[in-house]
């Protein structure tokens, strides 16, 4: 029986979706995605897959910065605008909502919604937070034969096949390239035996 | 930044792309506040017929969506 991965039993994975979702919400961002779990990688305890980076001249706020433009530009895997600015744009304030729900159902209401019973099928929407881009969730779950990532290098190796445009456009901005990255990561692996 | 496009702009001139969008944010919203209010009846104690006739759907439905999702103090309808 093949046991399926998941963030629970893998540390680094857990990180990483924390770290992403962390990215995105202090972006403001509407969504979670590949270009989030690059910034996740590049503040991971775990210096493996920053190193990579940096030998690529990626640095963190470099990095912030590209995927602020792409995503604002309108290139990157989710879209452009978040919840917030696009229900205003119906004059619906989505934030005064917000207060109100933990005003009524207390501080952790809204947080805990989505892990509660009640909104377990539910979509991660405008209440509860950013929605998970599939790209991101490819590139963290797509490999169900493998438990886990022993390094955050192989989670950045994950990332670079997860065929995504955002990403892409981001290492762009940066003079690289999802290959040129996947080519480094192999490299160093290769040395690391 | 060149490249970045405003919301307001967008939104002022219609753009349908920025309409549904926020069309579907907004279901979202109510989703998820329809899921926060039934939670709560449940816990009050109210029935699931209750609840559905104040949101205007068949008890079926109402159940349906909900029963499985293993509210506190769930019981048969």
């Amino acid at each position: 029986m093949t046991r399926r991965a998941g963030p629970g039993r893998d540390p680094i994975r857990s990180r990483l979706l924390a770290a992403a979702g962390a990215e995105a919400d202090r972006a403001r961002h509407g969504y979670v995605g590949c270009e989030h779990l690059l910034l996740a990688l590049l503040t991971d305890k775990d210096p493996a897959a920053r190193e990579i980076l940096a030998s690529n001249s990626i640095s963190l706020p470099a990095a912030r910065a590209a995927v602020a433009d792409v995503i604002s530009s309108g290139r990157g895997d989710g879209p452009p605008w978040n919840a917030a600015d696009l229900l205003a744009t119906l004059g619906v304030d989505l934030p005064a909502i917000q207060r109100q729900m933990r005003a009524d159902y207390g501080p952790h209401a809204i947080d805990e919604l989505y892990r509660s019973p009640v909104g377990r099928r539910l979509p991660w929407g405008p209440l509860c937070g950013p929605q998970m881009a599939p790209g991101l969730k490819k590139a963290l779950f797509g490999n169900e034969g493998r438990d886990s990532f022993p390094t955050s290098a192989h989670a950045l190796l994950s990332l670079t096949d997860a065929d995504s445009a955002g990403l892409a456009a981001v290492l762009a901005s940066l003079g690289s390239s999802p290959e040129l990255v996947g080519l480094a990561v192999k490299e160093r692996l290769r040395q690391a035996g | 930044m060149s490249e970045a496009i405003s919301l307001a702009e967008a939104a002022s001139h219609r753009d349908p792309e920025v309409g549904l969008a926020a069309v579907t944010a907004l279901r979202q919203m109510l989703e998820q506040l329809e899921a926060l209010q039934v939670k709560a009846a449940r816990e009050d104690g109210w029935t699931w017929e209750r609840i559905a006739d104040a949101l205007g759907v068949t008890r079926q439905s109402v159940h349906r969506k909900y029963a499985s999702r293993r509210f506190p103090g769930r019981r048969r309808t």
